[in-house]
């Protein structure tokens, strides 16, 4: 079923857009479209791999959690080159979640009383010049800045 | 990624090339886990020429980490550069997993 993102605002009009089955398969075709855009808009080195890791971040979150193993669906993945700013605005039609809820991890734990994940959201609202999430007509929208 | 395992006297060296990421990241703990099977206690992860590492590659190193401890073994890195270096510093992994400039200054503190 394909997803309708650009009437979710005024905005979202102008982002660019694929969606994919939420799977790892689809993952690197997607990173590919958002960092083929990234590079030729104007932005830095250091721009560029901040775009590509909260990137990665955000979707591999939901390929990994979005659906039930029996019902898989879809994630849209859309971008806008801004004039100050490049944006990413990511969407799947699972339950509600807000990726960017939650405790930051204990920097200071040791290698034995440290988890494994958790990271992610950690790196997100670390590195994106701003982020956030909203429940829009059945889907989470992840949007972001770099 | 490219990923290769040298032993050493001290130790194994296992040296990563190009993106640790979240499709990728599995490999260093494949290639760590016969070594860890087979009773080495230190390794160092030579990250030199890795050009970028996610939430998913830290993972995989503190994994192997974890796995090394009860055997009283250690994990340690060298040649930390750019943007692995950054995320390091920004996730706490500076302080978690000792670094070093190259893997012998790494064999001679673990």
């Amino acid at each position: 079923m394909p997803m309708q993102p650009s009437r979710s605002s005024e905005e979202a009009g102008e982002f660019h857009w694929l969606t994919q089955p939420a799977d790892m398969a689809s993952f690197v075709a997607l990173r590919q479209f958002v960092m083929d855009a990234a590079k030729v808009a104007d932005l830095s080195e250091e721009q560029l791999w901040k775009l590509e890791l909260v990137f990665e971040e955000v979707v591999v979150n939901v390929i990994r959690y979005a659906y039930p193993a029996e019902a898989p669906d879809t994630v849209s993945v859309g971008y806008a080159a801004r004039e100050n700013h490049f944006a990413v605005q990511v969407r799947d039609s699972g339950k509600p979640f807000d990726p960017l809820a939650g405790a930051d991890p204990d920097l200071t734990l040791s290698i034995a009383e440290r988890r494994v994940g958790g990271l992610g959201r950690f790196l997100t609202r670390q590195l994106a010049s701003h982020a956030e999430y909203a429940r829009q007509d059945g889907h989470n929208v992840l949007t972001f800045g770099i | 990624m490219d990923i290769s395992s040298t032993k050493q006297e001290r130790g194994v060296v296992v040296t990563l090339v190009g993106r640790m990421d979240a499709v990728t990241a599995v490999q260093f703990e494949q290639a760590c886990d016969p070594w860890i099977k087979g009773g080495e206690k230190n390794i160092v992860a030579d990250l030199a020429r890795l050009e970028y590492i996610s939430s998913m590659g830290l993972g995989s190193l503190l994994s192997v980490a974890k796995k090394l401890q009860p055997n009283g073994g250690k994990l340690a890195i060298c040649g930390l550069t750019g943007m692995v270096k950054e995320v390091f510093r920004l996730s706490g992994f500076d302080k978690l997993i000792p670094g070093f400039e190259n893997a012998d200054a790494a064999f001679q503190k673990l």
